[in-house]
């Protein structure tokens, strides 16, 4: 065989692993990848919620309801529920890392707990700026990562819900899920 | 026009100034700060600092902190503010609140304002859901008539008014922020800034710059021969290489010179060379499975990408427009799962196009 079709029968065949190893079946794992997941008791986005998980926690997945083939059925811990579909995924969130905690990534949650996703423009970008001569832009910057940082989750939730859009990121309070597209 | 300015308009003729970045950087880059080139100059240190400076390859491989991605990201958008026009944004009579950290500083509420907590009520839905759902995601509005949109790392995306006024409905909007997100999620940004950590480290540590591609890089406000005369940077390569993540510790005020060189250098890479087409067709198929997992209709991205201005020139680099359609119908095509299978998400009637808000309808 030429090597060149040796190289390309290689990339089909891994091409074919790969695509083998996403494909997730029923009592197969999947990770959460929306913040404030929530798991709920029944096939109803307004259902109780008996947990709420973040990104990158894994759950046993047993395919989607019969009726609402958007909530999928799921194992958590020995918790069973429901979660809305595309709030999972086949692939972990990409890891951070916190020069805090040295080479070893951080999980969605403990980045989001270490606070460090909250600073924005750092002292060093601000004394840059005024350097630079650029006051006006480091105003125009803290003004709009202070409007940003207004719009959390519950924000987001509001505006899904009045855009008829997918509940995939929850609100941090427990309770069924503002929103509901389908 | 200035050639900063007539960069600018360049960079926003297509939706992904994202496609600043240069592919040869690495290549450039790598050629133009030998190593081990003034060995012989340095007598009994020479091996020494040779080593030194070959540790400083190290920075290529490692994953950036996000501190450090941060730190970053706030000065390159700083300057795609600066050259953008500055944001169409509404900053307090006072901001020396906002000047001290303090967060909850209160916030003019005019129309402007009004339309970023839009932007990043639609921005911050798509980023929550991305690989990336954890960092702090930012959306800008550029006071440019041109039509772009561009990123930054640490979560930065800054759209002009000029594209904005393109912008039929929502899901369009999520698709042009859902493709910038997609770059922050790549981290394509960062190679070039990985490049210039380690061009600057080995200047830090006394390589000579010989060709010709190390004298143009040198032609910023502070050379790279003089890195190391720059207070601190020593120590500051010195405790990064030492450490298991070589994080450079850029946050404080006292790192600002070294940041400035770093910025200098990142900036100047983003805008000689735009991102590879692989990169940019990357970017628009996780665009199309964000939108499709919030609930967006992504044909809307693909006809929003049918609008865009002419190719050729600058965007000679990117995929054609009429590719850039085509694989996006058929990664479309795609999505749909055996029976069985779990399905992240394909295209089904429950997928909206959503109205213009009245924020939106009032910029145009």
């Amino acid at each position: 065989m030429r090597p060149r079709i040796v190289a390309m029968v290689a990339m089909v065949a891994m091409v074919a692993v790969a695509g083998a190893a996403w494909a997730v079946k029923p009592g197969g794992e999947l990770y959460v990848k929306a913040r404030n997941t929530k798991v709920f008791k029944s096939a109803s986005l307004t259902a109780p919620v008996v947990e709420i998980l973040q990104p990158g926690e894994k759950v046993i997945w047993h395919g989607p309801d019969a009726k609402k083939r958007e909530l999928h059925r799921v194992e958590f811990k020995g918790v069973k529920g429901f979660v809305f579909q595309t709030a999972l995924s086949t692939q972990p969130p990409k890891a951070e890392l916190l020069s805090a905690r040295g080479s070893t990534p951080v999980d969605p949650a403990d980045f989001v707990s270490s606070g460090a996703a909250t600073k924005g423009l750092t002292e060093s970008a601000v004394a840059y700026g005024k350097k630079q001569k650029m006051e006006t832009s480091v105003d125009q910057v803290l003004t709009l990562e202070a409007l940003a940082e207004r719009v959390g989750p519950e924000a987001v939730a509001e505006h899904v819900k009045k855009a008829r859009l997918f509940p995939v990121v929850g609100t941090e309070r427990s309770g069924a899920v503002a929103g509901g597209g389908r | 026009m200035s050639r900063r300015g007539w960069v600018w308009a360049l960079v926003l003729l297509g939706v992904g100034g994202c496609s600043l970045l240069p592919k040869d950087l690495a290549r450039r880059l790598n050629k133009s700060v030998p190593v081990s080139t003034n060995v012989n100059a340095l007598g009994a240190d020479a091996a020494k600092l040779a080593e030194q400076q070959k540790k400083c390859e190290r920075f290529r491989k490692l994953q950036v902190a996000y501190e450090e991605e941060e730190a970053l990201g706030g000065t390159v958008a700083l300057n795609w503010v600066g050259e953008g026009g500055g944001l169409f944004i509404d900053p307090p009579k006072d901001p020396s609140p906002l000047r001290r950290g303090e967060k909850e500083a209160q916030l003019p509420a005019t129309p402007r304002n009004g339309l970023h907590t839009y932007l990043n009520q639609v921005g911050r839905n798509l980023g929550f859901q991305s690989p990336r759902p954890a960092i702090k995601w930012t959306f800008g509005v550029l006071e440019s008539p041109n039509v772009g949109a561009i990123s930054a790392p640490g979560g930065y995306v800054l759209l002009t008014r000029g594209l904005l006024q393109r912008i039929r409905n929502e899901a369009q909007l999520a698709g042009v922020l859902a493709h910038e997100i997609a770059h922050v999620v790549h981290r394509d940004h960062l190679e070039s800034y990985k490049e210039a950590k380690v061009t600057s480290c080995q200047a830090a540590f006394g390589a000579q710059l010989v060709s010709q591609g190390a004298k143009s890089l040198a032609k910023t406000s502070i050379p790279l021969g003089d890195v190391g005369k720059l207070p601190g940077v020593k120590d500051a390569f010195s405790a990064a290489l030492g450490s298991d993540s070589g994080n450079l510790s850029l946050a404080g005020a006292e790192s600002v010179e070294l940041l400035t060189k770093l910025t200098e250098l990142v900036i100047d890479k983003l805008r000689s060379t735009p991102l590879s087409q692989d990169q940019e067709t990357a970017a628009d198929k996780l665009a199309v499975d964000l939108m499709l997992s919030a609930g967006y209709d992504p044909r809307e991205f693909i006809a929003f990408l049918k609008t865009l201005p002419g190719e050729g020139g600058f965007l000679a680099h990117h995929p054609s427009h009429a590719q850039r359609v085509s694989t996006l119908e058929a990664h479309l095509r795609s999505k749909k799962a055996a029976p069985g299978e779990f399905s992240e998400g394909e295209l089904t009637p429950a997928h909206q196009v959503v109205p213009l808000t009245d924020e939106l309808v009032a910029i145009k």
